[in-house]
C-alpha cells in the first residue's frame, strides 16, 4: 500500500446556471476522472447522475479547487476513498452545507469501535452521517439552467 | 497496496512432550521466506509466546502450523495486518473454539453501522473479547511430565 489510492465522486443537486460549468467540466477532465465519455458532451437539462472515478489521489484527498467548484454551483456531493498504507478508507458527505466526515470498513460502512460502545455522541454522529449519505444518493443531480427548464423536469418527472 | 502483511501469533498452552515440543518449533518456521525467531526450550519452563510473522500472504497463518496448533491443543491468537482486498483481523482459537473479528485502523473490534444494534452481532464480539483475554492471560510452557507441571505451579505461587 501506497500514499495513493482510489476514489469515487457522486454529484447531486440541480445546477441552475452556466457560470461555473465548464470550470468543474474542465477540472474533472483534468483530474482524469473515468467517465470521459459523459464529460465530453456538453450537459442539457434535465437528469445527470453522476459518478466519477479517481486514482492515484494523494492520501483520497478531495482536489480543493474542484471541490470550490462543486460548493459555488450549490451542488451536495459524495466523495468515497478507498485505504492507503496507514489511512483507512473514508467518506467525506457534503448536504445542503453540512460536511459529515466518516472512517470506512472494509464493507464501507462507518463503525463502532468497542471503547465507544457507550458513546451517546458517537453514535448520534454514525446516525447523522448516514442521514446525509442517503439523502445525497437519493437526490438527483439535474442541469436546469432556467426556473422554466426546471419546471419543465418536474413536469416530465411526475409524468407516468 | 501490496498482498503482503505481517502478522503476530500469540501461543498459550502447555507442551507435554520433546516430540510435541520439537514438532511444534518446526511448525513455527514452516516457511523459508517468513522471518520468525524461535528458541524452544531444553527444560521444563516457561516458552516465549509471542512471534512475529513478517510478510505473510494476506496474512494467512501456514496450514500445518495452524494444524500443528490444533493437534497440540494449544490455544492462540493471529493478528495480521490489512492488504489491497483484506482487512486487519484478529483470530482467536480458545478451548478448541474459533473467533475471527476485524479491527480498525487503531487495532480494535468494532461493530459496523448496520450491526450495532443487532444482538448476534453484539453477542459474537463480546465471546472474542473473552476469548482474546483468556488467550493472552494464558502461559505458554513445557512441562513434559506430570512432575514438571506440578513444579512450574508451585514456582507460579511463589511471589
Amino acid at each position: 500500500m501506497g500514499d495513493r489510492t482510489t476514489a469515487t465522486l457522486h454529484l447531486a443537486g440541480t445546477i441552475t446556471t452556466a457560470d461555473g460549468l465548464e470550470g468543474l467540466w474542465a477540472s474533472l477532465r483534468s483530474r482524469w476522472a473515468l467517465e470521459r465519455a459523459q464529460m465530453a458532451k456538453a450537459p442539457k437539462p434535465g437528469p445527470l447522475w453522476r459518478t466519477y472515478s479517481f486514482n492515484e489521489v494523494n492520501y483520497g484527498r478531495l482536489y480543493q479547487e474542484l471541490e470550490s467548484q462543486i460548493l459555488a454551483l450549490g451542488l451536495s456531493y459524495v466523495w468515497e476513498h478507498g485505504r492507503g498504507h496507514d489511512y483507512p478508507a473514508c467518506m467525506q458527505v457534503w448536504h445542503a452545507g453540512t460536511l459529515h466526515h466518516e472512517q470506512l470498513s472494509h464493507a464501507q460502512e462507518p463503525y463502532l469501535e468497542y471503547s465507544q460502545r457507550d458513546d451517546a455522541e458517537r453514535r448520534a454522529a454514525i446516525a447523522a452521517f448516514l442521514a446525509a449519505r442517503d439523502a445525497v444518493f437519493a437526490q438527483p443531480f439535474l442541469y436546469a439552467p432556467s426556473a422554466h427548464s426546471l419546471l419543465a423536469i418536474h413536469a416530465q418527472k411526475d409524468q407516468p | 497496496m501490496s498482498h503482503h502483511t505481517d502478522a503476530t501469533l500469540m501461543v498459550a498452552g502447555t507442551i507435554t512432550s520433546p516430540a510435541d515440543r520439537d514438532r511444534l518449533g518446526a511448525a513455527l518456521r514452516t516457511e523459508d521466506d517468513i522471518d520468525v525467531d524461535v528458541e524452544m526450550p531444553e527444560e521444563a519452563g516457561p516458552i516465549g509466546k509471542t512471534y512475529i510473522y513478517e510478510g505473510t500472504y494476506k496474512g494467512y497463518m501456514d496450514s500445518v502450523l495452524e494444524q500443528t496448533l490444533a493437534d497440540l491443543g494449544l490455544s492462540y491468537t493471529w493478528t495480521h495486518g490489512a492488504t489491497d482486498d483484506i482487512e486487519r483481523k484478529t483470530i482467536v482459537v480458545h478451548e478448541g473454539k474459533r473467533h475471527a473479528h476485524a479491527l480498525s485502523i487503531f487495532g480494535e473490534p468494532y461493530l459496523c453501522a448496520s450491526e450495532l444494534d443487532c444482538p448476534r452481532a453484539r453477542a459474537a464480539l463480546h465471546a472474542f473479547l473473552a476469548a482474546r483475554a483468556a488467550v493472552e492471560a494464558l502461559p505458554f510452557v513445557y512441562a513434559p511430565s506430570a512432575h514438571a507441571r506440578l513444579h512450574l505451579h508451585t514456582q507460579k505461587g511463589r511471589p
